[in-house]
């Protein structure tokens, strides 16, 4: 079995505690600083996961309104914000009524970066972004969300655990089968995306 | 076939690789944005309740409710003497019961509460 190493740990929140803090009190300009620090990444783990700006949109949108309504419950000595917000923005992606809308077809995958005129090395790393992203349009949400926080976000078994609300075993098991069909995926994919 | 280390460098670059390139994706961010800015401003925050007064809130209601049920109970604490049933009416009209064998006219007599003027009139 291939070993599982998370890939970096990027935890620094505590502009964004501050800032739900004063957004728990009513403070919508602290919201709006905290929603600007927040859209990017929020949105571009959203893609991922589900394989469809529309529906990413639609989530982070989602994310940000239970952010706003619930920001009286973050409490920050059971955990960090940045913990705390991932969960949110992972369940607003993984929301079983925005999964009866399809994802969004290979062909349509497979242009997801747009590579351009930038060195050879990120066109290369740009390149195999958008092959893994067209081989993951088979996987199923969960699946993708769990490869995506664990080698882009750097999480333990046990982060993702949390994250997913589920068992640091069932992790496991959606990293390997996730990995075993991106496998086939990827080499079938090789000659139809050159 | 793919390795595991090919494996591992592609989902490193679709995981670190910001998909947000194409001519959409600002727009899509600033909508969010704009979305947030409305909730935030125009939302239920204002008079959404902290934790704090639902603790407070709740230990009024809980407090409140037992007095009542104190106050009501037969044999009040308070007034030591045999408290009035529920729903008894102490001070209205009467009710007409008949005895248990007066025959045809009790079943009638049971369930007939005479109004006042009724009354008066017999």
């Amino acid at each position: 079995m291939h070993a599982l190493t998370p890939a970096n740990d990027l935890r620094a929140s505590e502009p964004e505690a501050l800032l739900i803090r004063r957004a728990a009190d009513g403070d919508a300009r602290a919201f709006s600083d905290l929603a600007r620090m927040l859209v990017r990444p929020a949105l571009a783990q959203a893609v991922r996961i589900l394989g469809d700006r529309a529906l990413a949109e639609d989530a982070v949108q989602d994310a940000f309104a239970r952010l706003w309504r619930e920001a009286g419950r973050f409490d920050p000595e059971r955990g960090s914000f940045a913990a705390w917000w991932r969960r949110l923005l992972v369940n607003c992606a993984l929301d079983g009524r925005r999964r009866l809308r399809p994802v969004a077809p290979i062909e349509e995958a497979a242009d997801i970066a747009d590579a351009g005129p930038t060195p050879a090395g990120a066109a290369e790393s740009a390149d195999l972004a958008a092959r893994v992203q067209a081989a993951a349009a088979a996987l199923p949400e969960r699946q993708r969300a769990a490869l995506a926080l664990f080698h882009g976000e750097g999480l333990s078994m046990a982060e993702i655990a949390e994250t997913l609300e589920t068992s640091e075993k069932a992790v496991e098991g959606l990293l390997l089968r996730a990995r075993a069909t991106l496998k086939t995926r990827l080499d079938g994919l090789k000659g139809e995306l050159q | 076939m793919t390795n595991d280390r090919k494996l591992d460098e592609a989902l490193a670059a679709w995981a670190k690789t910001d998909p947000l390139t194409r001519a959409g994706d600002e727009a899509a961010v600033l909508r969010i944005l704009q979305h947030a800015e409305t909730i935030a401003t125009t939302g239920p925050s204002a008079d959404r309740p902290r934790r704090s007064w639902w603790w407070v809130g709740g230990a009024a209601a809980v407090a409140a409710s037992a007095a009542v049920a104190l106050l009501l109970a037969p044999g009040s604490l308070w007034t030591g003497t045999q408290g009035t049933a529920p729903g008894a009416d102490v001070g209205g009209g009467s009710v007409m019961l008949a005895e248990a064998d007066v025959g045809e006219s009790a079943a009638f007599a049971l369930l007939y509460t005479p109004t006042s003027e009724e009354e008066y009139q017999l």
